[in-house]
């Protein structure tokens, strides 16, 4: 009987397995055909350098650009969407958009940190709010009435925020240190490790110039996702019984720096009252969509397979999202590239990878709210249905909005998604976003207008999308 | 419904990409710049054969030659155009081309560069000096005649050349600039130059840095002298003193699933018909002696041509990764 279960169980456990082969068989067909090099010349030592400092600046900006957002969140709920209008739009967006509104400063080392603190800032600013909302209200009564000294009670805050802080901080750094498509479009004279891939894979014939990059990313991923696993996630987001009090002072200067963000928010749409090259972007969206419906159906089945796998208590599909967030995109793509080459240029790569490397975030987005639902009641269904038809029947029915807002997630990250399109595509079918990028790097005026318009196309659509996902009603154990 | 419409949808890519793998069609690939030459001979192409030829730009020279080298082994092209004589050996190195050895009769012997026969002559022109003769009018500056003269203060802010990691003009630049100082002295150019450089930076390639000559953001620029009689940058003038011959091929790829028909399109490229396409549609020189040039007719002569050496062929990629390194962005 005992040895049925098992075989049951492993037979659920298939699923997430494979999807963790199919990720990872990108990185060993690196390893198999560039070998194992740790040969870096002083240039590859730069930019990794560069890299890590870049990270941790970016990390540092935007947390203190987060903080300071923090009491325009916490008093005036209507900053919040405006503020976040950055961070949802496509990265190539908002660094588009700052290139507009800081001109050739961005070109800069700096502009890169610039650029990510803009991106990320509201993020963190978003991650320390729901930490504050959740501090227990008696305690934040009982420090305003008891503590004098404005220091210490900041020290009693944010020894309660501590976790959102640490989080946001690893966080960014990895997403600050996994940037392409911002040093890409800042000129590449300063390029991350992620960027320096695609450089010399798609640039030079020479292979052993990536060879020396592979292990060195490969590391770099590793050391980024242990500590992944060990910090503690922040309070998810529940509406306090109590709003946090905040004073006038730090108020206003909230409101200032969030009309910065209104700044950057009309600069990455501005672009759309002087429409340019309307007839050539008709085909890349309809690729982008194509891609992008496909994809994020594929990633719907792939989440209910992780479900199922996750009711039979398996971990397998919560250490599949630590790996794949903190893996190197570009060297991905380019394992991906080896693996399915003789479909190289065409949707249906491109569609292919993409299922893959959303997949895992979209888990992320479904797994609180599956985590919501009573232990009790998910033993019920599992155990009079088993996992499959409990997950198929049941539990996709109570998460129907959850998994209807996953998708429209999953569907705005695909096209927003650049690093995959520029390296699998190029000369193939192209998408908006990698039209975009093209036309916004090759320096020609005419060029980089149209670029500008497609740019805001692609915000304009990635944010209808992700606006629409949180218009869908929730159930109480939604996102 | 979402389920729905995604299978519906994946069986239009996995049919059109079983098509990209299967279909009996020829698939140009070339640079962007010459994408009104590849357009035109496509279309010809088909109509003379009874065939669905189409043409796919792919970024500048350097960068389709290096995908060509990336995709070797499964390339969802069949034949490349706009192949520059001073990157190709990258291609024969990697084992990328099939060479059929063919002759075609009215082109001269002296215009095939590639002594194996896997690249075939298209076209040719001049890289050089060229400028804005109303704008530095305007600002009350000479036109510059030497490469020496662009390291003047005067030009500071006013020059560019295009990128040479992705560009072949770029690239056709650092073999002009390195065969005529030298690989030292040429660095320590490069370097000077870098000062000069016009707030766009270094534009991706022909089309952009014609584009950035047309809107007046680049007054003088390194690039072709074919920008003196475009109508498209009707301000233009080239400076004569000395200019670099920049000449390009097409190409049958080994692993084409349509190699036969990509001969004969080789065939095609370099009959008169083919040829008669070239002035008209790149601003090019066509290679044979009979074809048709109108446009081609003003093209200013250079008083000395630098011809590309090919014992520098196995320093390009050396160059570019230097200059990517040292000089890029911007």
């Amino acid at each position: 009987m005992a040895e049925g279960n098992g075989r049951r169980v492993r037979r659920y456990l298939t699923p997430p397995l494979f999807f963790l082969s199919v990720f990872t068989a990108p990185y060993i067909i690196l390893l198999a055909k560039y070998g194992v090099s740790l040969q870096v010349d002083s240039y590859v030592l730069w930019v990794f350098a560069f890299t890590w400092a870049q990270a941790a600046a970016s990390a540092a900006l935007s947390l203190a650009v987060g903080l300071a957002l923090v009491p325009a969140y916490v008093r005036f709920s209507w900053v919040k969407p405006v503020a976040l209008v950055p961070f949802f739009a496509p990265a190539l967006s908002t660094v588009d958009a700052l290139i507009r509104l800081h001109g050739d400063f961005m070109y800069g080392p700096w502009g890169i940190v610039v650029a990510h603190a803009v991106y990320y800032g509201p993020y963190v600013a978003l991650v320390v709010e729901f930490n504050l909302r959740s501090i227990p209200a008696d305690l934040l009564e009982a420090a305003d009435l008891y503590v004098r000294r404005a220091a210490a009670w900041l020290r009693i805050v944010f020894a309660e925020l501590r976790p959102a802080v640490l989080y946001s901080f690893f966080t960014v750094f990895i997403f600050s240190f996994l940037s392409f498509t911002t040093p890409l479009l800042l000129g590449g004279r300063y390029p991350t490790l992620e960027l320096l891939v695609y450089i010399y894979a798609t640039s030079f014939a020479s292979t052993d110039l990536v060879a020396s990059l592979v292990l060195l990313g490969l590391l770099s991923s590793a050391v980024l996702a242990l500590p992944l696993l060990r910090i503690p996630a922040p309070p998810p987001a529940e509406p306090a019984p109590r709003t946090p009090a905040v004073g006038a002072g730090p108020t206003a200067f909230s409101l200032g720096v969030a009309l910065y963000f209104f700044a950057v928010a009309f600069y990455i749409f501005s672009p759309l009252l002087e429409p340019r090259g309307v007839d050539a972007v008709v085909q890349p969206l309809f690729n982008s969509f194509a891609v992008a419906l496909t994809a994020s159906a594929a990633v719907l089945l792939v989440v209910l397979a992780f479900l199922v796998s996750d009711s039979v208590g398996s971990r397998l599909p919560a250490l599949t999202y630590v790996v794949t967030v903190s893996l190197s995109k570009s060297l991905f793509a380019l394992g991906f590239f080896h693996m399915a080459q003789p479909l190289y240029g065409t949707l249906l790569i491109l569609m292919a990878a993409h299922s893959v490397v959303i997949a895992p975030l979209a888990y992320s987005l479904v797994k609180p709210s599956w985590e919501k639902i009573r232990i009790d009641t998910r033993e019920a269904c599992v155990l009079y249905l088993g996992p499959l038809k409990c997950v198929t029947r049941i539990i996709s029915e109570a998460l129907g909005p959850t998994l209807v807002q996953t998708w429209l997630v999953a569907l705005a990250s695909s096209l927003s998604e650049t690093t995959l399109a520029l390296m699998l595509t190029t000369g193939g079918a192209a998408t908006l976003s990698a039209e975009a990028v093209r036309l916004l790097t090759s320096r020609a005026p005419d060029l980089i207008e149209m670029g500008h318009f497609y740019s805001a196309v692609l915000a304009l659509l990635v944010l209808v999308l992700l606006a629409a996902s949180r218009l869908i009603k929730p159930r109480p154990y939604s996102i | 419904m979402v389920f729905a419409v995604a299978a519906v949808l994946v069986a239009v890519l996995a049919l059109q990409a079983y098509q990209q793998t299967t279909e009996k069609r020829l698939v140009i690939v070339g640079p962007q710049g010459i994408s009104d030459l590849g357009k035109a001979l496509a279309q010809e192409f088909s109509k003379k054969y009874g065939v669905n030829a189409t043409f796919v730009p792919l970024g500048g020279a350097v960068e389709m030659v290096n995908e060509l080298v990336r995709n070797r082994e499964n390339p969802p092209w069949d034949v490349a155009i706009g192949i520059p004589e001073f990157y190709y050996t990258v291609l024969i190195e990697r084992d990328v081309l099939y060479c059929p050895g063919i002759k075609v009769d009215g082109v001269p012997a002296d215009e095939y560069w590639d002594p194996r026969g896997c690249v075939y002559p298209l076209d040719r022109s001049y890289i050089g000096i060229v400028y804005n003769e109303t704008a530095l009018a305007r600002l009350g500056l000479k036109p510059p005649e030497t490469l020496d003269d662009l390291l003047k203060p005067e030009y500071k802010g006013l020059f560019a050349y295009p990128n040479p990691v992705t560009s072949g003009t770029g690239l056709a630049v650092l073999s002009w600039v390195m065969s005529v100082k030298g690989e030292e002295e040429g660095w320590r150019y490069l370097r000077q130059l870098a000062g000069q450089i016009a707030k766009v930076g270094y534009p991706s390639g022909f089309t952009a840095t014609r584009n950035a000559l047309k809107r007046g953001d680049v007054v003088v620029a390194l690039s072709w002298f074919s920008h003196a009689i475009d109508p498209g940058t009707p301000h233009m003038r080239a400076a004569t003193s000395s200019a670099f011959l920049y000449r390009e091929g097409v190409a049958v790829l080994r692993n084409s699933k349509n190699r036969d028909l990509a001969v004969e399109f080789v065939k095609f490229a370099l009959s008169k018909e083919g040829q008669d396409l070239v002035d008209p549609y790149n601003y090019m020189l066509p290679v044979r002696p009979d074809a048709k040039v109108e446009n081609n007719m003003g093209l200013p002569q250079p008083r000395s041509v630098v011809v590309y050496n090919p014992a520098l062929g196995s320093k390009a990629d050396e160059w570019r990764l230097r200059w990517q390194r040292e000089m890029a962005g911007g």
